[in-house]
């Protein structure tokens, strides 16, 4: 269980404001960046998400709705609208950068934190990258009828 | 008042001659109102006068009496016999410090982390003598009293999962005072302090697991301190990069 | 001579500790539902053939069983998230800062509120 660690001298380090100061060291930038968007994708998945997963997958299937409700129809009908685009941009961003900041987080708790620079790379790499295809089908697509082939 | 006997797992660690750390059992008499800090020292006093521990005020102001009480850490001079469960009371020193001897742990790091975030009064310029003291209303003393509260016990960083982990982490009660200065009407320090926040040991590997104020017996509430500080430290980084001018002020 | 240093511990060596863990697990579950949605865009795109497969997938039992266990989750990041922001109160909006208590339930309203409206304005009502 025991951690030595050496060298070391039990109690006679004095502490110094001039040697804290001469440590200081560089702000990172991107951590407060990425808890701040983690936030409000806190925010965004707690107040939207239960309602659209209960609406969108568990309703019909609980037969509370007809099936056509979620069908193309109905989707087509409201997707033009631009306040359910955004929406549905807002619920996917906010989700990704929420929960894969966590996913992060756990995986350091769980003690892989030699391979941080990896999973931060892939947990942020997977959030960008659904973001901008959110962005892309909700915005570009409907709108401009572009179509990137692999996407 | 009846007695009994409770069986005391005290941790032994002499770093003169033992290889590692061991337990030693006391048998020690309990009455109702007897606190650990009581029978650690009903144990020195009467039957090994070797064992070593912190105390002081033996009344939860001093904050030197910490250890892990069957693996909790606790003030033992708060915690009464009678009220913990099992037939054994473990006592062990707190968990993440280097252990110096038997229940006695070393501090060097918080008091580094401490001293990092300045926490005295920070002024651009000290008003003359003359000019008397800082002046506060009762409500700009209520926006910092609770975490003004820290009597520096250190129960909050045995506690915490991710100090245990990372040696990048500030600690919750170092977070707590840098708060507690940030919100002091008199202090105009609060961008340095979050500059020192916002570095790579700064409060960034906290996930907000609470296990601190669980455990703080001052109702510090340093994970919520934590939290605002994110907040703060994310704002001033927004700022900084949106608006670079205003925020070389 | 060597200092020793005991680990506190992690994940189960007390029932907070686990319901931390369920909490943070249950964020990742917003980022698979987001995940999801984005796919149920992408068929979307590629017309009605690609969507009613998409749909007839999602409506399999085993498709059911996932749904209802993220919604499980997402629910418990929901209601915790609630009752943690009301702690971080950087910005006392207030002369005394609200307790903690209070702003859950303001949360908890705001939260069908939202749910509401969101049922009417984007998913057409009941
Ligand atoms: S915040 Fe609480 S637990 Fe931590 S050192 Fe201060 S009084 Fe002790
Ligand atoms: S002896 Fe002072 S706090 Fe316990």
């Amino acid at each position: 269980m025991g951690v030595p660690r050496e060298p070391w001298n039990p109690g006679h380090e004095i502490v110094r404001l001039e040697a804290v100061a001469k440590e200081a060291e560089r702000e990172v930038v991107l951590e407060p960046m990425v808890w701040g968007l983690f936030s409000l994708g806190g925010f965004i998945t707690a107040f939207l998400l239960p309602v659209t997963i209960f609406f969108l997958s568990l309703a019909v299937p609980l037969g509370l709705w007809p099936a056509e409700r979620i069908g193309y129809g109905a989707f087509a009908a409201r997707f033009p609208d631009l306040l359910v685009r955004l929406f549905f941009l807002v619920v996917i961003g906010g989700g990704l950068f929420h929960g894969m900041h966590r996913l992060r987080h756990i995986l350091l708790d769980a003690g892989l934190t030699r391979a941080d620079t990896l999973w931060a790379v892939l947990c942020y790499g997977v959030a960008v990258f659904g973001t901008l295809a959110a962005v892309y089908y909700t915005f570009l697509e409907p709108t401009f009828g572009w179509s990137l082939p692999f996407l | 008042m009846a007695e009994r006997e409770v069986v005391f797992r005290v941790h032994r660690y002499r770093p003169e001659s033992d290889r590692g750390p061991t337990y030693q059992d006391y048998r020690v008499p309990i009455r109702d109102d007897t606190v650990v800090l009581d029978a650690l020292n009903h144990i020195k006093d009467t039957l090994d006068p070797t064992l070593t521990f912190r105390w002081s005020c033996r009344m939860g102001i001093c904050g030197s009496c910490g250890m892990n009480v069957n693996g909790t850490p606790v003030l033992t001079c708060g915690v009464f016999v009678k009220d913990l469960r099992g037939g054994v009371v473990t006592v062990d020193p707190m968990a993440n410090f280097p252990v110096l001897k038997d229940l006695v742990v070393e501090f060097d790091d918080f008091m580094r982390k401490l001293q990092g975030v300045k926490p005295f009064l920070i002024r651009k310029e000290d008003a003359p003598l003359s000019a008397g003291e800082y002046r506060q209303t009762p409500e700009q003393v209520e926006a910092y009293r609770q975490q003004s509260m820290c009597i520096n016990c250190m129960l909050c960083y045995s506690a915490c999962p991710v100090y245990s982990r990372t040696d990048h982490f500030l600690g919750p009660a170092a977070s707590a005072i840098a708060y507690r200065y940030i919100k002091d009407s008199r202090d105009e320090g609060a961008d340095e302090r979050l500059g020192r926040i916002s570095t790579k040991t700064g409060i960034w590997e906290c996930t907000f697991v609470g296990e601190c104020s669980v455990v703080c017996p001052k109702d510090v509430d340093p994970a919520a301190a934590i939290q605002s500080l994110k907040v703060l430290a994310s704002m001033r980084h927004m700022r900084r990069i949106l608006m670079p001018k205003s925020a070389s002020r | 001579m060597l200092p020793w240093k005991r680990p506190a511990g992690w994940w189960l060596r007390n029932p907070r500790y686990f319901l931390f863990q369920m909490r943070e697990v249950g964020g990742v579950f917003a980022a698979l539902y987001a995940l999801v949605l984005l796919w149920q865009l992408r068929e979307f795109s590629q017309g009605e053939l690609a969507y009613a497969t998409f749909l007839a997938f999602m409506g399999t039992p085993g498709m059911f069983v996932v749904n209802a266990v993220m919604f499980a989750f997402v629910l418990v990041h929901a209601i915790t998230w609630f009752a943690l922001i009301g702690k971080a109160q950087p910005v006392q909006l207030t002369k005394e800062p609200i307790p903690w208590q209070k702003a859950f339930a303001g949360n908890l309203v705001a939260w069908v509120g939202i749910s509401v409206v969101v049922l009417y304005l984007i998913f057409g009502g009941l």
